[in-house]
């Protein structure tokens, strides 16, 4: 796929690198150049640990630079925390008041509608949606609440599945439609993703 | 220090002007003419002085190449200005070379020096006998009340102004020149470093492969720096000891001697790139000039371990402090630019390949993102 110069630049904020090459692979299949998309960088050094503190903890940094920087560049933020053992809404609402206490508090969301912040959040976590998008064709059953993370899995092995599994998203899973997507969390993820207007 | 620079018409320059404060650091993308305003400097300083660490006089044509006019600009003048501030005063001394086409060298069209507006020096070009131009300048003396001497065919093809030898009624020229030798213009290369030294060289060179040259002329002039030098180094680099410059034949041979783990000698090639790097660096602080001047270093960070960056940028801000020195840097290095960037900080840019230009960093903000990551992000200006 070509890229298009209306596109914007996206910087991923996001936990390890098994999730940032999954983010950066399928936003590639629709059609960003590889450029374009930038790490935001794991502030642990790319430890695969539950590293989600530090997501809470530099989202609003990276917002309040972003509300400057997008008045005069065409520029998007995308955000993925695992859920873990909480729930899809308690990781938003974390990242809520993180942003703006008062308004996440109040169970709203801070992000105005035309800013392009994304923010995907794979429950149980990221392992979960490989799994889905891997064996849910074949019939397999898929849920959030088990952990199917491969503990025994290489680095390199997992940054293979991470990238196959965003091409097979974008090709085969998505342009079936959203409603396609049995996996709430990803299928959440498929209506933050308009957010970007890619 | 050097207050102003003004270039134009030469690589990416253009219309270009930038002024600039004691300590600066220079950022900005690959390719955006950080470095260009190093290398104008450097010709400037050997068009006006010649090469001091090889006794080498520059003609025009040495230095001033047509290839660096500005590929999209039609005109064939380059034009440098330099204020610099100094002596109880300021100094501006402009440039204009006149390139000619493939077929005659390029020449001087006008060079001048003034002090707060009092003429030092004047080149200029006139219509001769018959319209054949000729070179004329005139030389004035410290008193303005005087008038100056008249140079009727002057050689257009150097620098009038390095021509001229002290004397007594000349001090405020010469102190230009003397100033214009403080400017230290480095891009450290460790990989040619090299342990033999022919001669002293009283500066180093642009890569410092001199540097066992220069500790020569040091070792010999300035005793007291090196002995500091020393000390310093043996707090940084582990076991080191001491330099030894031992001749061997016609050259000088430069050491460094270490006690740990046994007492041992290594040449200066023999060391590691870093540890080459760290001893340039130190030395440019530590016998530098005692005070007015310049030390511009490309990317002092190149072959440094992480902790060695900030004790190093710690002595170059107390040397400052100290001796009225100036310091411009180039970096990509995130802890200098976040260390300096908001004080300051000049971010280079150049929108499609067009002529460079230079903002001061404003960008700063509590809350957000340090100066360092929207860099990384690409998030900083370019508007």
């Amino acid at each position: 796929m070509t890229s298009r110069d209306d596109l914007p630049e996206v910087t991923i904020l996001c936990e390890d690198i098994d999730q940032e090459r999954f983010i950066r692979e399928y936003l590639i299949c629709r059609g960003l150049e590889e450029r374009k998309i930038k790490d935001f960088g794991n502030p642990k050094g790319r430890v695969i640990e539950n590293n989600n503190a530090s997501i809470v903890k530099y989202y609003p940094a990276l917002m309040k630079s972003y509300r400057r920087t997008r008045k005069y560049r065409n520029i998007a933020v995308v955000v993925m925390i695992d859920a873990d053992e909480d729930s899809l809404d308690d990781r938003m609402r974390s990242l809520n008041i993180a942003l703006d206490e008062t308004a996440g508090n109040l169970n709203r969301d801070p992000r105005l509608p035309n800013e392009k912040v994304a923010i995907f959040v794979p429950a149980r976590n990221i392992e979960t949606w490989f799994y889905y998008i891997n064996n849910s064709m074949e019939g397999q059953e898929c849920n959030e609440n088990t952990d199917y993370k491969d503990k025994k899995m290489s680095a390199e092995e997992r940054i293979k599945l991470a990238k196959r599994s965003a091409k097979k998203l974008a090709r085969e899973i998505c342009p079936q439609g959203v409603d396609r997507i049995a996996l709430p969390s990803l299928r959440y993820a498929c209506t933050e993703l308009q957010r970007l207007q890619l | 220090m050097l207050k102003r620079i003004y270039v134009n018409n030469f690589r990416c320059l253009v219309n270009f002007e930038l002024t600039v404060a004691g300590l600066n650091l220079f950022m900005g993308s690959n390719g955006s003419g950080k470095t260009t305003v190093f290398e104008v400097l450097r010709k400037l300083q050997k068009f006006i002085l010649g090469d001091q660490a090889f006794q080498q006089d520059y003609k025009v044509s040495d230095l001033f190449a047509s290839k660096d006019l500005t590929r999209w600009q039609k005109s064939n003048i380059q034009k440098f200005e330099l204020d610099i501030e100094g002596n109880g005063g300021i100094y501006k001394y402009t440039l204009e070379i006149e390139h000619q086409g493939d077929y005659a060298p390029p020449r001087m069209r006008l060079e001048s020096l003034t002090f707060d507006g009092q003429p030092l020096f004047n080149f200029w070009v006139d219509a001769g006998d018959r319209g054949m131009p000729v070179g004329q300048a005139r030389l004035y003396n410290d008193d303005p009340d005087r008038e100056g001497a008249f140079l009727p065919f002057f050689d257009w093809s150097r620098s009038g102004i390095g021509l001229i030898y002290e004397r007594p009624d000349n001090l405020k020229l010469t102190w230009f020149k003397k100033r214009i030798s403080n400017f230290f213009i480095v891009q450290i290369n460790p990989y040619i470093m090299e342990s033999k030294s022919l001669k002293e060289e009283s500066s180093p060179n642009w890569d410092m492969s001199n540097y066992a040259a220069w500790y020569s002329y040091l070792s010999q002039e300035s005793q007291g720096k090196i002995f500091k030098l020393t000390l310093e180094l043996q707090k940084i680099i582990q076991g080191f000891d001491s330099f030894q410059n031992h001749k061997s034949g016609d050259v000088r041979i430069l050491s460094a001697s270490f006690t740990r783990p046994s007492k041992a000698a290594y040449r200066l090639n023999e060391l590691s790139h870093g540890q080459k790097a760290l001893i340039a660096l130190y030395t440019l602080i530590y016998c530098s000039p005692d005070d007015n001047f310049t030390l511009c270093i490309d990317e002092p960070e190149n072959f440094l371990a992480l902790p060695e960056i900030k004790p190093w940028w710690g002595r170059v801000i107390d040397y400052c402090l100290e001796n009225q020195a100036q310091v411009m840097l180039i970096s990509h290095h995130p802890s200098l630019i976040n260390y300096l960037a908001s004080n300051s900080g000049y971010w280079f840019e150049r929108k499609d390949n067009e002529a460079v230009r230079v903002r001061r960093i404003t960008d700063t903000e509590e809350e957000g993102l340090s100066v360092a990551k929207l860099i990384e992000l690409g998030w900083i200006y370019d508007e």
